[in-house]
């Protein structure tokens, strides 16, 4: 062993290497794209890591699954057959509705309502934060999932994809303190920004007093950020305080995706790029819905049959 | 010399992994920082192959893997190993508790550098916190030093 040669460290190295570090922080802060790309890359191995070192956790639980009674899985079969009959028979409506909306709003010259593409994906991991509110899924950008991507659960919003690479994807969830959105309170109309507080409370703050609301109101997408598509639930108002600040009041509230049991998640992408009337045929080979007249729908893209617009609102 | 690099780098990824294992939250924040232990004991014991740039690239990978702002463990990664190189023929001798106590006191600045860039400075909470770290890489390091140090025997025949 070498102790006697000294390997003393080059101070032009380090300068340098200190020069590129500190232009990286900065180029990542303001969000410069080949940066993005070098992250996006290097985070290809690093999510390729995460998903194999979580792979004892996935094997763990199919080994889990040899154990479960048969009867239970047969009940559990049913139950699953008749959920999937009473969604179809509301996406039947659904479907009639949606090209009655459209119909109107072609009348009054407005756009037509586009149903953004729905894809199912599994939660892989989550890379160590202090707040835990990262996570990893299966599907990546080869999935077409890209940063800012909504990500919803059976129930409401989850979060939003926050880098996409080759392996998968990772999503930070709404009760960040990173993570802000946009949304309607109860059936008032009016609309406000949710933060995140790093806790399992989202906080809206500088509510107008003569707002109308009370616990248990919905809080709703509003679309205005652009990044999640309007109408879908969020959280539930839990509390409301006195604001420091006269004639405002704080909302607190609840998400109402279950964010401590995150298995299957769904992943709102953008419609693809397609002309209008491709989309609508491909929309009806998706659902698998002949009986349905093409020309309306949109396309629910539905790689994998799973895809169930979650519940309007 | 092949075999060398190669340990280098399959120790460094199994760091890597370790540091990425999921654990509860309670426990997470005790996790030593096995990446940084790791990249300690190659700048102290294969000066030649694991300089400063590897140093660099690790804990640009670290950066990458926690979604972190891009570059911040690169750098301190790169200081650490500075400092590490630089002080070598004195730590590479001292007797295991005085290495990992030095070891210890170097990630204690290291995270408080952290704590600061991420702006918790004044929560006496996660000061608290990034203490215990500083702690369980005290506790960590002779793992680390006897685990690697019979990788590096091996690597040397």
């Amino acid at each position: 062993m070498a102790l006697f040669n000294s390997h003393r460290p080059g101070l032009n190295l380090l300068l340098v290497l200190i020069v590129i570090s500190i232009a990286l922080m900065s180029l990542d802060r303001i969000g410069t794209r080949w940066v993005s790309q070098l992250d996006q890359s290097m985070g290809s191995v690093t999510d390729g890591i995460i998903q194999t070192i979580h792979q004892p956790v996935a094997l763990t639980r199919s080994i889990g699954r040899w154990f479960v009674e048969r009867s239970e899985l047969h009940t559990e079969i049913d139950q699953l057959r008749e959920e999937r009959i009473l969604l179809r028979g509301q996406m039947q409506q659904f479907v009639t509705l949606k090209r009655e909306v459209d119909e109107l709003r072609e009348l009054l010259e407005g756009e037509a309502s586009t149903v953004p593409g729905i894809l199912l994906a599994r939660r892989t991991g989550h890379p160590p934060t202090l707040d835990h509110n990262l996570f990893t899924i299966s599907r990546g950008f080869n999935d077409d999932v890209r940063p800012g991507d909504p990500v919803i659960d059976a129930h409401g919003v989850v979060g939003q994809v926050l880098r996409s690479t080759a392996t998968g994807a990772t999503v930070i969830k709404l009760t960040s303190r990173d993570h802000i959105l946009s949304v309607i309170l109860g059936n008032t109309g009016h609309t406000t920004l949710l933060r995140g507080t790093g806790t399992d409370a989202l906080v809206a703050e500088r509510v107008p007093v003569r707002t109308r609301i009370q616990a248990g109101d919905l809080l709703t997408t509003s679309g205005i950020d652009a990044a999640f598509p309007r109408g879908h639930p969020v959280a539930r108002v839990t509390a409301i305080e006195t604001s420091e600040a006269q004639g405002f009041i704080r909302v607190i509230a609840k998400p109402v995706a279950d964010l401590d049991r995150l298995d299957y998640l769904l992943v709102v992408t953008e419609a693809p790029d397609a002309p209008l009337d491709n989309k609508s045929q491909d929309s009806v080979e998706a659902l698998e819905w002949p009986s349905v007249p093409a020309g309306t729908s949109k396309p629910i893209s539905a790689t994998k049959t799973e895809a169930e617009t979650a519940s309007g609102d | 010399m092949a075999i060398s690099w190669l340990s280098i780098a399959l120790s460094s990824l199994a760091a890597l992994a370790l540091t990425l294992l999921p654990l509860p939250a309670e426990i997470q924040v005790h996790n030593p920082q096995w990446l940084l232990l790791v990249v300690i004991f190659w700048s102290l014991h294969r000066p030649a192959q694991a300089g400063l740039f590897y140093a660099w690239i690790a804990g640009l990978l670290l950066d990458v893997a926690t979604n972190g702002l891009l570059g911040l463990n690169a750098l301190m990664f790169a200081l650490t190993a500075f400092l590490t190189l630089s002080l070598r023929q004195r730590i590479a001798v001292a007797p295991l508790l005085s290495q990992a106590l030095l070891v210890a006191g170097f990630s204690l600045v290291y995270l408080m550098v952290i704590l600061w860039v991420e702006g918790g400075f004044n929560d006496l909470v996660s000061i608290a916190t990034y203490l215990s770290r500083a702690l369980s890489n005290l506790a960590a390091w002779p793992v680390v030093h006897f685990l690697l140090g019979r990788l590096a025997r091996l690597s040397e025949r």
